[in-house]
């Protein structure tokens, strides 16, 4: 009796450790991206747009969103939320300043609706840019919590604990990007 | 501290924790985010009017929470004991009153306590000495910007101690309960305005979540900044004060 107890604790030992191996490579991180638009020589006066992304979203009931981008470079024309964050009882908010050369997003989702969880790439928001200059060479640097401890980039869960994650910013000018 | 007339060790719970009285934070001078201030040390008699409390009694507290931005935030939590003189220890309940009408009004009239989520508590650790610890009623009163007033006045038929309040303190800052506090009533956390509930009207609803939303982003050297949308207190309207009103959405008093 005394062995079949010894080998009941180690097989479940055992299973807690492979489940605990899916669940690691299943909450990997989303990586928040801005694109890449090295290579890109634009005039002035031109629009564009960029696509503000998430690898994947784990378990996520509000996010905030702080790019940075070089002022007198490029002008903020318009700004739309992803399909995902449109819904109802999602409250969305913004504060930005092309002089000053931010972008700040916040979406939080109340009366029940959430949290929101993909394994797919998401669309977070979509911006509309235009040149302010000759071949502008710009930076969309997302700001991390650790640069920014009250405004910088957070994603929360339903208990309001910080959730992790990575950053690639983005670019855009004639020569290759900071990559 | 000395034992007659002056504050009381006794009377300050934190002096009792090594961790605190060793660290040059938490007991250093009272501009530091401390817990205790002796107040109204000056003290000689029982007062006998408002005149015999010193001018000083609580200044350094009410210094605390006259942080203006940009200046460093006022601390979250405060513990003001008064002298044995001024508490209703030594002397009549008449000249604690002096006390709070000379001390309350200069609280109230700090930054903080105009501006900002506050409340302030008070209330005796113990009943005169004739009289039954366990059953006597014990005075416990709430006022400030975040406790529940005019047309929203809480009542309770809850029975409330000192647990109760050590609850409410510990939910505030999402600190676990500990001890008895864990199974004491939950009617204190009652009389304060619900946690998302930006314009004090008992409801937290779609116009609290826009109040903060319009200011998204602002901190406290801004203008536009309104620390009733600041709802960690934390100096920013940011993604965490639009999460506590969304979670409290539908919240009611």
């Amino acid at each position: 009796m005394r062995s079949r107890i010894i080998l009941g604790i180690g097989m479940v030992a055992i299973i807690i450790a492979v489940s605990g191996l899916f669940h690691a490579r299943a909450t990997s991180p989303p990586n928040i991206a801005m694109p890449d638009l090295s290579g890109h020589c634009l005039d002035n006066g031109v629009t564009f747009t960029t696509v503000l992304t998430a690898s994947n979203l784990t378990n996520t009931q509000d996010w905030q969103v702080n790019i940075t981008f070089t002022p007198g470079m490029v002008a903020t024309m318009s700004y739309a939320f992803g399909s995902s964050f449109t819904g109802p009882n999602t409250l969305t908010s913004k504060n930005n300043s092309t002089s000053a050369g931010y972008f700040l997003l916040g979406i939080a989702f109340y009366n029940g609706t959430g949290p929101f969880s993909t394994a797919s790439p998401v669309t977070l928001a979509t911006f509309t840019w235009k040149t302010l200059v000759v071949h502008p060479n710009v930076t969309f640097h997302l700001v991390t919590l650790s640069e920014n401890a009250l405004l910088g980039t957070e994603l929360l869960d339903p208990n309001r604990n910080s959730l992790p994650y990575t950053t690639t910013d983005g670019f855009l000018g004639c020569q290759l990007g900071p990559s | 501290m000395g034992t007659s007339g002056e504050s009381v060790a006794k009377h300050d719970p934190f002096v009792y924790f090594a961790n605190i009285i060793t660290s040059s934070v938490d007991c250093g001078s009272a501009n530091t985010p401390g817990l205790v201030v002796p107040a109204g040390a000056g003290s000689i008699s029982c007062p006998q009017s408002a005149s015999d409390i010193p001018s000083t009694a609580a200044n350094a507290l009410v210094n605390d929470f006259n942080f203006q931005p940009p200046n460093p935030s006022p601390p979250n939590l405060a513990f003001l004991v008064p002298n044995l003189l001024d508490d209703s220890h030594d002397c009549s309940v008449s000249s604690a009153d002096y006390y709070l009408n000379v001390v309350l009004p200069k609280l109230f009239n700090t930054y903080t306590f105009q501006h900002r989520r506050a409340a302030v508590v008070v209330t005796c650790d113990e009943p005169k000495g004739t009289d039954n610890a366990q059953t006597t009623p014990l005075y416990f009163a709430m006022a400030g910007p975040m406790a529940r007033s005019g047309s929203y006045t809480y009542s309770t038929s809850l029975s409330l101690n000192h647990y109760s309040l050590l609850k409410a303190i510990e939910d505030n800052f999402g600190l676990t309960e500990i001890g008895n506090s864990a199974t004491s009533s939950s009617g204190i956390a009652s009389m304060f305005y619900p946690a998302g509930d930006v314009d004090a009207d008992c409801a937290d609803t779609i116009g609290d979540l826009a109040s903060i939303a319009i200011v998204f982003g602002a901190t406290s050297t801004q203008t536009n900044f309104n620390p009733m949308a600041d709802l960690d207190g934390n100096g920013a309207i940011n993604i965490v004060d639009l999460a506590i009103s969304a979670i409290n959405f539908n919240v009611t008093c």
